[in-house]
């Protein structure tokens, strides 16, 4: 049953994935960027200064800890937090820092994210908050970028997070009583904060199912626990699945939760979010990440320059129409290559 | 912190993500629109075509513009709750794209009408095993809903749409939230329409749950039965009245708690009444059975935890005895000219059909209500 859930899912059915396949999707993203902003560079560019895939995920992951910084000053509470942070780590799946900063998304994201969970929709408070940090925006601002955001979300808001799992594990093992209470609330409530704090910034959500990323957070804080808890859900002659479910859960937790710059990396070549390829994941940055951070910024900004002042790709219908009107004709030249009686454009192909 | 006013304005962000845009204009080129079929508050819906199979679909095109607006909480709320919700007896939405002055809309399934034109119509008839249709197929609707922690909030005749094959689909999700976090609940008190509104949130209750769907649909259970809205307020002060007197006056005796609900009064001090019973329900429905009443009574508690689940409601007796609900296909309603004459001669084979009929088939009949499935 929860499975059926799950599958019906957009988290599912448009953001799982496997380790390969995402780090496909990075990899074309940024290629297909890089191309891009060649292009629009013309001569003055060269690929050498073009982000690397690795640091554009150092990068959107060094946005990750602004925007979790930001939704403690706003106090967003566990559900918009992890939303605002699932969302930004979506977006640039498919999108490129090359193509649009996520500094300048993070305001428009959290406020996204607060209509979606709370149904909070006053930009007056919004704007007033975000200006006692020194951000300053408008409403317009804040809303224009929204209906984008929205598309490239691919119209799916619901986020399933896995800490809300762990209130259930824990009323049951309290109403059990087999572990001392002590135990099982400090066990809990550390794989709660680990799930809304680091886990944030790991790809979890891409790799696993909620159920299986809130056991793995279980089994982080107390691997004891959370096997034991497992064992005792499972049906006697079901050990093969057990077993099965106890890999999966152990290799979230470790190469991923609980992942460190020295283990040795379980996904060589693969764009990661993992320590091991220098990427950073928690809320407290430490120094020299941080610089690593802003030279990258820097690198972008130096390749930007020369667009700064040209209104280029503008959302605009006409600048839309143009594309596409070059897109058809594009297609059209290859359909008129392949009709060897030299027919015209009356009959759509289908 | 970073100033997100220098660098790239965000709203270059379709344009920059090209296969997303490029995904955009093709889902908006694959539907071709007709003409305007309804409008309510904040959408307008239009009858349309997928281009290449002709097949009907409604696109409800929401009035005002994203552009400076950002996206309105009904639409969100929609599309959030619709892109997750796959089921039988719920809309099904099959698209979302952004037209060219950037209004969202959405491709829902076509749907042929609702049980408000249904109630309303006089010429139409219908009895015990069409509303036993309706009432099953809504309650497994709200199932799935609730099963997946998504509270309606706005359940009422004119919600419950239904296709040109009968099948009845809950709609408008515009109201819509989810219950999946538990705790920390503030939710407003002011959602479901006046006359469906169940008394906890009349009293501005905080926290709730799935049981004011439940309520709101045991007042449209009402409605279909007696054919005029059974608790027609008309403010929100007269709501509580009409409310008190048909279900009784809640109390702490009848309800523990309900005292300290931020908006509690005794709403009928010149005529306190004890919560109702099945006895006296059965005074004013009298077509009903007894398991119907049941049922009824199951649904309209005045406690919130005394009503009864979907799952539980499904599971009633009134679903498996006869008469047995009627197929969705055999269900009245207005239809298109083309299928109300095809439905009508339906109805005469089904006629023929009906004489024939043996005790074998009737038992399988009973069976497969028995067997009631959920759509999945
Ligand atoms: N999927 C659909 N297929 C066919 N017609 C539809 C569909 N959805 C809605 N309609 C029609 O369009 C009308 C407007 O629908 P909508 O849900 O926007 O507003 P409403 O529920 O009537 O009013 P309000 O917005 O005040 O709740 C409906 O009354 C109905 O007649
Ligand atoms: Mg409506």
């Amino acid at each position: 049953m929860e499975d059926v859930i799950y599958r019906q899912s957009t988290q599912y059915r448009f953001f799982t994935f496997t380790p390969s396949s995402l780090s496909s999707l990075r990899a074309a993203t940024n290629a297909h960027a890089a191309q891009q902003l060649l292009l629009e560079l013309g001569s003055s560019a060269s690929p050498e200064l073009m982000l690397t895939p690795i640091e554009e995920l150092k990068l959107v992951t060094y946005y990750l800890t602004t925007l979790f910084a930001l939704c403690d000053h706003f106090k967003t509470g566990s559900a918009v937090k992890a939303t605002a942070m699932t969302f930004l780590s979506r977006l640039y799946l498919r999108i490129s820092p090359l193509q649009i900063h996520p500094k300048t998304l993070l305001l428009p994201i959290l406020f996204l994210a607060f209509k979606s969970e709370t149904g909070i929709q006053s930009t007056t408070w919004f704007i007033k908050t975000a200006a006692e940090v020194n951000l300053i925006t408008t409403k317009e601002e804040l809303l224009a970028p929204e209906i984008n955001i929205a598309m490239n979300l691919r119209w799916s808001f619901q986020v399933l997070h896995p800490y809300r799992g762990i209130e259930g594990v824990k009323a049951e093992l309290l109403v059990r009583g087999e572990l001392p209470k002590e135990r099982v609330e400090r066990s809990c409530a550390k794989a709660r904060s680990l799930l809304t704090g680091g886990g944030l910034f790991t790809d979890c959500y891409f790799l696993y199912t909620p159920g299986q990323i809130t056991m793995a957070g279980l089994w982080a804080v107390d691997a004891e626990m959370c096997e034991g808890y497992l064992r005792s859900k499972m049906p006697a002659g079901e050990e093969k699945v057990l077993e099965k479910l106890l890999r999966v859960v152990r290799e979230c937790a470790q190469w991923h939760l609980l992942a460190k710059t020295e283990d040795g990396n379980n996904y060589p070549g693969l764009l990661l979010r993992l320590p091991q390829n220098g990427v950073f994941m928690d809320a407290e940055v430490p120094a020299e990440l941080k610089k690593e951070a802003v030279r990258i910024d820097r690198k972008l900004q130096l390749l930007r320059k020369p667009l700064n002042g040209k209104v280029k790709h503008q959302a605009t219908d006409a600048a839309e129409e143009e594309r596409r009107a070059k897109k058809r004709k594009l297609e059209q030249d290859k359909m008129d290559l392949d009709d060897v009686f030299g027919g015209g454009s009356i009959i759509p192909k289908k | 912190m970073a100033t997100p006013s220098n660098g790239t304005p965000a709203s270059t962000l379709a344009a920059v993500g090209d296969a997303v845009a490029d995904i955009n204009a093709e889902t908006r080129d694959k539907y071709i629109k007709d003409e305007k079929v309804g409008e309510g508050t904040y959408a307008i819906v239009y009858r349309a075509r997928i281009k290449a199979t002709g097949e009907q679909v409604a696109i409800k095109k929401i009035k005002i513009s994203s552009q400076q607006a950002g996206i309105s909480m009904d639409s969100l709320r929609e599309i959030k709750h619709l892109q997750e919700l796959r089921h039988d007896n719920i809309v099904n939405l099959l698209d979302v794209f952004v037209g060219r002055s950037h209004n969202i809309n959405a491709v829902l399934e076509f749907l042929a009408g609702d049980l408000e034109g249904i109630i309303k119509d006089g010429s139409v008839i219908y009895g015990t095993s069409d509303i036993k249709s309706w009432m099953a197929m809504s309650l497994r609707g709200l199932w799935w809903c609730h099963r997946n922690f998504v509270l309606h909030r706005d359940i009422k005749p004119n919600n419950l749409l239904y296709t040109v094959d009968g099948i009845l689909k809950i709609a408008d999700f515009g109201l819509a939230r989810s219950f999946a976090d538990p705790g920390s609940m503030n939710m407003t008190s002011q959602v479901v329409t006046r006359w469906y509104r169940p008394p906890e949130l009349l009293y501005g209750a905080k926290s709730y749950s799935s049981a004011i769907d439940v309520f709101s649909l045991g007042i449209v259970f009402a409605e279909l039965i007696l054919r005029v809205p059974y608790l027609p307020g008309e403010t929100d002060i007269q709501q509580m009245v009409v409310m008190a007197n048909a279900l009784g006056t809640p109390s702490e005796q009848n309800w523990p708690g309900v005292t300290s609900l931020p908006d509690y009064v005794i709403p009928n001090p010149d005529n306190i009444l004890n919560e109702v019973t099945i006895p006296d329900l059965r005074r004013q429905f009298t077509s009903m059975s007894t398991s119907g009443l049941e049922l009824l009574h199951g649904m309209i508690r005045l406690d919130p935890r005394n009503r009864i689940t979907c799952r539980k409601a499904l599971d009633s007796e009134w679903f498996s005895e006869e008469p047995l609900p009627t197929k969705p296909q055999d269900l009245p309603g207005k239809k298109g000219k083309e299928e109300q004459d095809k439905a009508g001669q339906d109805l005469k084979r089904r006629a023929g059909l009906d004489e024939g009929l043996g005790g074998e088939e009737l038992d399988r009949g009973k069976k497969v209500a028995r067997r009631l499935n959920f759509g999945m």
